[in-house]
């Protein structure tokens, strides 16, 4: 079994030939495209690096100026294809790599896959029946012609796209072929190979994917998909490659060791030029690779999956730096954890319900934490970064001095109480917040004094104050305990229940 | 924005900077050296030299290839120092501090000279940058990637260190790494909001809120800075690193998903301050009246223990993840 392997490289020389070091000490030819663009000599500097056995191994292709999304691209395969055609070299397979790609398993395992397989490998995705393209131009990409670059000329590629798209002029895909998608990095037979060079000899073919846009996730695919039967063709890549969903191709870091260990392809795309402890780490895989021969190629994403679900948002239960969606509810905004507020009149006294609830276990009841003059904690546990005597510090943010309280210790249901009104924003604030269990202390509905003969004013303004409360709260959709008190006393029963609400409510948490 | 309301709204920044610079003359010329795609790094310094060696060396690290310094007429060596270091250029002035904005308009002004087209890092000696998986991978690979990203800045939080024991006993010597004088940070009581003028995050907190604007906290200082951005020659600071002009520079996250950001490790609170403190209040160059330092003047005289119940010891940078103090953002 003989391999040619193609790089197509544009930078980084060194990691280059890094890989081509490893492509020529199994004794394969490589055919290395260095990008026109970048002056440097890539041929003194392998020259320099590379054994003279090796030398005649390696055979550089006539350079072209590559320019992203363009023709150029196929330009330089075909070049490198014609270039082994023209050596006679007898290869089985070509192979296409990019410069930053770096191999996953050792060559001797490939040659084994390949001749046990006897295919070709190549991602063939029909854009008609199935989505390959993450974001952007689908079938645009060859229905109409694209003379300018989307990544330098932007204004001029849309203009020339929308202007084509009103005139109607939308172009015909050539007569017997259907369009095909797929990964840039493919595994051919010679034997294909030959047939795909006899039909870039037709020059009308040629013509029309000149103009169309990213040629090389077409061209190839739609002609080997023409020209192969499909049992002999695995629409796969060799190459482990991942798009993110912003259409570009994920770099890997240093620290992905163990995530490109576990996927069962040959090589990966693309590595950071500058993972040099990443290359090491596979170069001593590769040294001590022990596994057999893999049967099929697949993906294992699930961590990049996992983070993608995780991360891009933020954490859950987690503050987001520079992201809030309302001032008012400051860190309240992402925080998780049950809490629940005793909401009462002034005057009521509440220590006994206090008491019997701080004799819970699970549960912790704080006293008027947002009193005006002091942090009213009312427990031993306070908070160390809020001093009772600074309540200017709490007062700041008053939602986030909450969450931090309620943060240390999360596994506790705390609450606290706060009398009504309180004149700050934090009544509003817990009546809306969907963490807080609410448990409400309205006065006796009671106004009229029998022994004054009259009505009882300071009752009656209790009552219509904490009634407006509730109503804010029925408009919030909000769930609420209501006890009402005697002569400005809980009851023992009343108390009895608020315990078995909260403790219902802490196993549902 | 329109090119004509660009050129109004940049034309302030450009001529402050311009008149500024006059102040700035070169001592240490080496800008020959930078290379396009070069990493720089601008740093304000005034009688740092002892914090440089280890600052040199940790920014070096991360991939800085340059580092420009403006010398506010130091006095302890620091051109002994840099003399020798080829990467490394140095404009000095005796010029005010105060009415250069804190700085601002000279470093605005070499920014727009030699910053131009590269990713350019703005800190000062005491400001140690922590990014997410900065132990694996370097600078220039996270520039990178917020290229491909279309995203030309960073945003970051500033952490106050402090150690365990009183300022003044937290002595540092040089080429010290000061995480292992000041290992202990706030991990929580931090206030962000967003401002409308240039749209910036607002943050305070830490344990200058805590420890030094305890009464009156709307006053503590801001810890918000957006310290890396791939400049372009119209961009400017406004506000020391706090605030950048154009305004979708103070932007920390993308539309949709969030970004990277980074914490700023700052290391003030060492046994140097006393000595800095009461140089500055004498001088008077800081910021509404040095209000700022007679606090601390006012805290290192009662000897105020900074450390609490609550602080946290500094591991790495995935600690900082977990308080919600940095975001990975969509950066696998």
């Amino acid at each position: 079994m003989r391999i040619a392997f193609i790089v197509l490289a544009h930078q980084h020389p060194e990691q280059v030939l890094r890989l081509v070091q490893h492509l020529l000490a199994d004794g394969n030819e490589v055919v290395l495209h260095w990008d026109k663009n970048n002056p440097e000599d890539l041929r003194a500097n392998a020259q320099a690096l590379l054994p003279k056995s090796h030398s005649t191994k390696l055979h550089f292709a006539p350079r072209h100026k590559i320019i992203w999304g363009d023709w150029s691209m196929v330009a330089a395969t075909l070049a490198c294809l014609q270039l082994i055609q023209q050596k006679r070299l007898t290869v089985d397979y070509v192979v296409l790599l990019s410069g930053a790609d770096y191999l996953l398993k050792p060559l001797r395992v490939l040659k084994q896959f390949l001749s046990a397989q006897g295919k070709d490998f190549i991602e063939c995705v029909n854009p008609e029946q199935e989505r390959w393209v993450v974001q952007g131009l689908v079938q645009d990409r060859y229905w109409y012609h694209h003379w300018f670059n989307w990544r330098h000329q932007r204004g001029l590629f849309e203009f020339c796209l929308a202007w084509q798209k009103k005139l109607g002029l939308k172009r015909r895909f050539p007569r017997e072929l259907t369009p095909y998608f797929g990964s840039q990095w493919w595994g051919l037979r010679w034997s294909t190979v030959v047939k795909l060079l006899a039909l870039t000899q037709n020059k009308r073919l040629l013509g029309f994917f000149k103009t169309t846009w990213v040629p090389d996730e077409l061209f190839f695919q739609t002609l080997v998909a023409f020209c192969v039967p499909a049992h002999e063709c695995v629409k796969q890549s060799l190459t482990f490659y991942q798009f993110t969903e912003q259409g570009n191709a994920l770099t890997f870091y240093n620290d992905h060791l163990a995530f490109l260990l576990q996927q069962e392809f040959f090589f990966v795309r693309k590595l950071s030029p500058y993972a040099d402890a990443l290359r090491a780490g596979l170069d001593n895989h590769l040294a001590h690779y022990q596994s057999s021969v893999p049967h099929h190629l697949n993906k294992h994403l699930a961590s990049l999956q996992h983070f993608m679900s995780v991360q891009w948002r933020g954490l859950p239960n987690r503050r987001v730096i520079g992201r809030q969606l309302d001032a008012w509810y400051g860190d309240l905004e992402w925080n998780k954890t049950p809490y629940f507020v005793i909401l009462a009149y002034h005057g009521v006294d509440l220590e006994p319900l206090r008491l019997a609830l701080n004799q819970q276990a699970g549960l912790r009841c704080y006293r008027e934490l947002y009193h005006g003059g002091f942090i009213d904690y009312g427990l031993p546990l306070t908070h160390p970064l809020y001093p009772a005597d600074k309540p200017a510090l709490r007062d700041m943010k008053r939602p986030n001095f909450l969450v931090d309280l309620l943060h240390t210790q999360p596994q506790q249901l705390t609450g606290f109480i706060l009398r009504l009104p309180c004149g700050h924003e934090m009544d509003k604030v817990v009546v809306f917040d969907p963490q807080a269990s609410l448990i409400f202390v309205m006065p006796e509905d009671y106004y009229y004094d029998i022994e004054t003969q009259q009505l009882n004013w300071s009752k009656a303004f209790d009552n219509m104050i904490m009634s407006d409360y509730l109503a804010d709260i029925r408009s919030a959709n909000k769930n609420v305990f209501i006890i009402k008190t005697q002569q400005h006393q809980l009851v023992n029963t009343d108390i009895q229940a608020v315990l078995t609400h909260l403790q219902t409510q802490g196993m549902n948490a | 924005m329109s090119w004509f309301k660009l050129i109004i709204s940049a034309y302030p920044h450009w001529a402050n900077a311009k008149r500024h610079a006059k102040d700035l003359t070169l001592v240490l010329d080496n800008t020959q050296r930078i290379n396009a795609n070069d990493l720089l790094a601008f740093i304000v310094v005034r009688n740092e030299t002892l914090r440089l060696p280890f600052f040199l060396d940790y920014y070096q690290r991360l991939g800085i290839n340059h580092f420009l310094f403006i010398d506010n007429d130091s006095n302890d060596g620091l051109m002994d120092l840099l003399n020798s270091r080829p990467d490394c250029s140095v404009w000095h002035t005796k010029a005010s501090y105060k009415a250069a904005k804190y700085g601002v308009y000279w470093v605005n002004e070499l920014l727009r000279r030699y910053g131009t087209g590269h990713w350019c890092l703005t800190v000062d000696a005491d400001e140690f940058l922590q990014y997410p998986y900065c132990d694996t991978r370097s600078l220039r690979e996270l520039t990178d990637f917020l290229t491909q990203e279309n995203k030309d800045c960073l945003f970051s939080l500033m952490l106050d260190m402090y150690s365990e024991k009183s300022i003044d006993t937290a002595h540092y010597h040089a080429g010290q790494d000061p995480l292992s004088v000041c290992a202990w940070f706030d991990g929580s009581g931090y206030y962000q909001d967003k401002r409308p003028t240039y749209n910036e995050w607002w943050i305070r907190g830490g344990v200058r809120r805590r420890v030094f604007f305890a009464d009156n906290p709307d006053l503590a200082p801001a810890l918000n800075k957006t310290v890396l951005i791939k400049w372009r020659s119209y961009y400017a600071y406004v506000s020391s690193t706090h605030i950048a002009w154009p305004k979708r520079l103070n932007r920390p996250h993308f539309t949709d998903t969030l970004a990277p950001t980074g914490c700023l490790l700052h290391f003030k609170y060492l046994s140097l301050m006393r000595e800095k403190v009461e140089e500055e209040m004498q001088r008077q160059e800081h910021y509404a009246g040095s209000r700022e330092y007679q606090r601390y003047l006012d805290g290192l005289n009662q000897n105020t223990p900074l450390w609490c119940q609550a602080s946290v010891k500094f591991s790495n940078w995935r600690q900082c993840v977990d308080l919600g103090l940095m975001n990975i953002g969509r950066w696998f």
